[in-house]
């Protein structure tokens, strides 16, 4: 195992040198030999630009009265139709462009789309973050059912990552007591890069793969950190539940 | 201020501010390869109609000065996936190629629905997920676009390595639907996703018994001839980045 490091024509190469052929192959071609590249300026990282850890407000949501859709001699049918939209500021950060994020739960879990983070018997509340030029942003579709669902007071970890382009004037590696730079900006010792976490520290799980499964018109959520989300559906015929095995795609332990 | 550290040993290589790690070889960083990015415009997703679209069928005879009978359109049970046989076969689709050693695919997607079914029981939208015309980042690949009572509709886009003798030679941004419908239903009568009325007739003497009449002159039309199709279109971007340690 070891560590090559060069810096020519423009261009810092961090490597693992090859078991066999050319040593120097992973520098001359880095998207041949992704697995072995610890870090190539020609790259993008998600280097930290600002982060937050906001509280947010869920309100209630009522439980709704059914709407009869269906009322013949022969038959009556009723269906839960109400769906409201909430909006939430999550982090402002004034990039000026709409920047890569992630928005974690206060268990350390990043947040798909669309997540459900309270829910019983047909009232769901789901999340989905979003970013603009300015903020990242939380909407929240709740779907009423019988149910009421409580208020809930919910602190997401939230940081926006900056563009990644290269640093103008961001020097090719300059090491100083004060700061660290290399790779044209790339990496500074000034701002965290999103990285797989060392043994013992306190980590946030990116999904690697999918993160929900659906089977007999139900379906499953699995959280970064296993936590298995059922939204099952009781119907009059009888309990309808996710009929599927998914378990999750193990998540990466990552820091920022 | 913190002290700031450039470290090199022949198996390490780190940068350490004030004890904290900000690159270190042995906690890799997520490699983006921005170069090798899969853009996708005007991309579609295409969930297609269900199969077997039945109805419910409801009869009192005696109400109403006759019999009266309604019948009720209906998706029946049933599974889509790539692993489903035919007809119920949803085929992986290739979006693009991404390099070998990708292992963490950053996925953005802005769609909107631009074939929708007609609403259920006249007044309820056909059931959407997705948050629609905004860039959504999908964690994980995974997008529930419609989802209530019973029916679901998922994509997943996964990365797929093609490995010939344990060596991977090609990998690749794939994208995967599924549809389901419970076994279950809002009636005894109805197990599946109930979407419509389909007709009502009332009085005459042509519902004799207990006997569902299909075909009789007075008889509930029983033709369920809804296409359930929903199509997705809009932008597709996939980022290949690489965290797995060497």
């Amino acid at each position: 195992m070891t560590k090559c490091m060069r810096m020519h024509g423009g261009k810092l190469v961090i490597w693992e040198k090859p078991l066999s052929g050319n040593p120097m192959d992973p520098f001359n071609n880095p998207v041949g030999f992704l697995s072995l590249i610890y870090f190539c300026s020609d790259f993008d990282y998600y280097a930290r630009a600002i982060g937050a850890t906001p509280t947010i407000s869920h309100p209630n949501i009522p439980a709704s009265a059914a709407t009869l859709v269906v009322n013949t001699l022969t038959v009556n049918i009723s269906v839960y139709t109400t769906k409201t939209t909430n909006d939430y500021l999550l982090l402002t950060h004034n990039l000026g462009y709409k920047p890569n994020f992630m928005v974690c739960d206060s268990n350390g879990n990043e947040i798909p789309h669309g997540w459900p983070i309270q829910f019983a018997a047909g009232t769901t509340r789901k999340i989905t973050a979003y970013a603009t030029t300015t903020e990242i942003r939380l909407k929240e579709v709740a779907l009423y059912g019988q149910t009421t669902l409580p208020p809930l007071s919910q602190t997401y970890t939230v940081v926006a990552f900056r563009n990644p382009d290269p640093v103008v004037g961001a020097p090719g590696i300059r090491i100083q007591p004060s700061r660290v730079r290399f790779g044209y900006g790339k990496i500074d010792s000034n701002e965290r890069s999103l990285r797989r976490a060392l043994a013992g520290e306190a980590t946030f799980g990116v999904p690697q793969g999918p993160t929900v499964d659906i089977k007999n018109g139900q379906v499953r959520f699995v959280r970064a950190d296993g936590t298995i989300y059922d939204l099952n559906t009781t119907f009059v015929t009888g309990a309808s539940n996710y009929g599927g095995s998914f378990t999750g795609t193990p998540a990466i332990p990552a820091v920022f | 201020m913190a002290t700031n550290f450039f470290k090199t040993t022949p198996d390490r290589i780190q940068v350490i501010k004030g004890g904290v790690p900000i690159f270190d070889t042995n906690a890799k960083t997520f490699n983006r390869v921005t170069s090798e990015e899969v853009i996708l415009t005007g991309q579609t997703i295409t969930f297609p109609n269900f199969v077997n679209n039945t109805y419910g069928y409801f009869y009192l005879n005696g109400v109403g000065g006759g019999d009266a009978c309604t019948t009720i359109g209906c998706i029946p049970p049933q599974e889509w996936s790539n692993a489903e046989p035919s007809p119920r076969t949803l085929a992986d689709i290739v979006l693009g190629s991404l390099p070998i050693g990708t292992d963490y695919i950053e996925v953005i997607v802005n769609l909107a629905r631009t074939t929708t079914p007609l609403a259920v029981f006249g007044t309820v939208t056909w059931p959407i997920d997705i948050i629609e015309n905004l860039d959504i980042a999908l964690k994980g690949g995974s997008c529930l676009v419609e989802s209530q009572l019973g029916l679901q509709r998922l994509f997943d886009i996964v990365i797929v390595n093609t490995v010939v003798s344990g060596v991977i030679t090609a990998c690749d941004a794939v994208l995967r639907r599924k549809m389901s419908v419970t076994a279950q239903g809002i009636h005894a009568f109805l197990p599946g996703f109930a979407t419509h009325q389909i007709d009502f007739r009332q009085g005459g003497g042509q519902f004799a018994g207990n006997t569902v009449q299909f075909g009789a002159g007075n008889a509930c039309s029983i033709a369920n001839t809804r296409n359930y199709q929903s199509v997705y279109t809009g932008t597709i971007r996939i980022t290949p980045c690489c965290t797995v340690p060497a």
